[in-house]
């Protein structure tokens, strides 16, 4: 008995735990002995129960993973011809002549479709066949034919000798005059042009004043003026340049050049021109350039030229 | 762990929240009758004292690997039954553990019957010691009638109780000594009897 229990009644006590004995049925404690089985029993499975998923969750997790790494490459990577923006080539066609060493084997509209299928069923078989293939389909320069894609065109220069080279792809599509072929085109069919109407002004300028000095021939002006054609030949020779400000600055310093060397030449210059050319040895041009100097002057050829020079015959 | 007949009430618990069912038997031979008695004295309806014990220990073995044995287990055990009671008084609307540890509470404390021990019939039928007693018993203030009990049925010590239910153990003590000075009146006329049923 503890310290504290001096107020317990021995006799109550006894009397108590002999009057009270009652206990819970049979059922009841076999009830609540089951429950506790089971709570011990079940309770080691929870612990076990995830280990089962764990293959599951790692065959999810990686299916996951490689679906993701699938999406996020890029996708020229998986289908390097499905993917390529049709509308870029289409302008080489029309700029560059279909000449070619090697047989372009899309020549044909629908073979070129079949052929397209046929390729990026064998290169990716992968979902983004079907939209590549309507990419190509719904390109017109697909149906106009003839027409590489990009990659295709990137890897023909690769090749020595190959008529297309590769294109820039942010070439504006449909806009002749942004390709090189068109752009050198249209200068050299602008450059006599410009001549003849310069040579039409120098010709009323001489007309109006006997001061000024007339221009030379377009023929001679032209050889005199080689600065402008050069600048036509390097503007070809950079297509890929063609838009951008640094050729066009070019452009413009050919363009101011041209004038100045094709200016007609003044009596004094001219003759000049003949006495150097005479001095060099160069006879036969100076020869030329005199009987330019004749033709353009005539009559008054033999007052303007000097005495040396007037009886020099060509 | 290894659960035997001589454990401790504590090993054995730490036993079975371990997984061992067999201390989980031993656990509850030992003090399935005193938890039994202990909520069917305080109900004293046999259906809602088996529904109580029930859930007691359940409970206990849902919250088997929460135990630690910084306490007796016992204790521990009369815990939840303490709080398992207190949850059925609520729920049914009778709020019978009221403190009554003043000196001057009354005798009577409404939620309880009366003492029977002026009615003949009464008399005429707990004749019977045990009879007698368990009525004196249910005839207590509530909060006494729970003193009482825990002392008897879980075995518990005054700082025990007094930690289970909440109040200091001069508390405890007072009831105590006003629960056996009742059951001592009550019982006064079969002093004889106990003597002989004990001696």
């Amino acid at each position: 008995m503890n310290p504290g229990d001096d107020h317990r009644d021995r006799e109550l006590d006894a009397a108590w735990r002999a009057a009270s004995r009652d206990e819970p049925p049979s059922a009841l404690d076999a009830a609540i002995a089951a429950a506790a089985r089971r709570a011990v029993n079940a309770g080691p499975r929870p612990a076990h129960a995830p280990r089962a998923w764990w293959p599951v969750a790692a065959a999810a997790v990686v299916a996951i993973v490689g679906i993701g790494i699938v999406e996020m490459t890029p996708p020229e990577e998986v289908t390097p011809t499905a993917m390529t923006p049709a509308p870029a080539p289409a302008l080489v066609p029309a700029a560059a002549p279909p000449a070619t060493a090697e047989p372009s084997p899309r020549q044909d509209t629908t073979g070129s479709d079949r052929a397209a299928s046929h390729e990026t069923r064998e290169r990716a078989p992968s979902r983004s066949t079907e939209p590549a293939r309507k990419a190509v389909r719904a390109s017109p320069s697909s149906r106009a034919g003839a027409v590489p894609s990009a990659p295709e065109a990137a890897g023909a220069a690769a090749k020595p000798g190959h008529p297309f080279p590769a294109l820039p792809s942010d070439a504006s599509p449909g806009t002749n005059e942004s390709t090189p072929a068109a752009l050198s085109a249209d200068r050299f069919a602008a450059a006599p042009a410009a001549a003849q109407a310069r040579q039409e002004a120098a010709a009323t300028s001489v007309g109006a004043s006997a001061q000024q000095a007339p221009a030379p021939p377009a023929e001679d002006r032209r050889k005199t003026a080689p600065a402008g054609a050069a600048g036509v030949l390097a503007a070809r020779s950079e297509p890929a340049a063609s838009n951008a400000p640094a050729a066009v600055a070019k452009r413009a310093q050919a363009d101011q050049a041209a004038p100045a060397d094709t200016q007609p030449l003044t009596v004094d210059a001219w003759i000049r021109l003949i006495r150097r050319l005479k001095t060099e040895g160069k006879n036969d041009l100076a020869a030329k350039e005199l009987a330019a100097f004749r033709a353009r002057y005539q009559e008054r050829a033999d007052t303007l030229l000097p005495a040396d020079l007037r009886e020099a015959k060509p | 762990m290894r659960a035997g007949a001589d454990s401790r009430d504590e090993d054995l618990m730490l036993a079975y929240a371990g997984g061992n069912a067999a201390a989980f038997d031993l656990l509850y031979a030992r003090h399935k009758g005193g938890v039994y008695r202990y909520l069917l004295r305080q109900c004293r309806d046999t259906g809602i004292a088996e529904q109580l014990f029930q859930d007691v220990w359940m409970n206990l073995i849902r919250v088997r690997a929460t135990y630690l044995p910084s306490a007796k287990f016992a204790t521990w055990l009369y815990t939840l039954a303490h709080n398992r009671l207190i949850d059925h008084h609520r729920a049914s609307g009778r709020v019978t553990l009221v403190s009554t540890d003043d000196g001057t509470h009354g005798e009577v404390v409404t939620s309880l019957p009366a003492s029977r021990r002026n009615e003949p019939e009464s008399r005429a039928a707990n004749r019977e010691l045990g009879a007698r007693l368990q009525a004196a018993v249910a005839a207590l203030p509530a909060a006494q009638r729970d003193a009482f009990l825990l002392q008897q049925e879980g075995g518990l010590t005054l700082e025990e109780i007094a930690a289970l239910t909440g109040v200091g153990a001069e508390t405890i003590k007072s009831r105590l000594r006003y629960a056996t000075a009742k059951l001592r009146i009550e019982l006064a006329d079969l002093r004889g009897e106990l003597r002989e049923d004990t001696g």
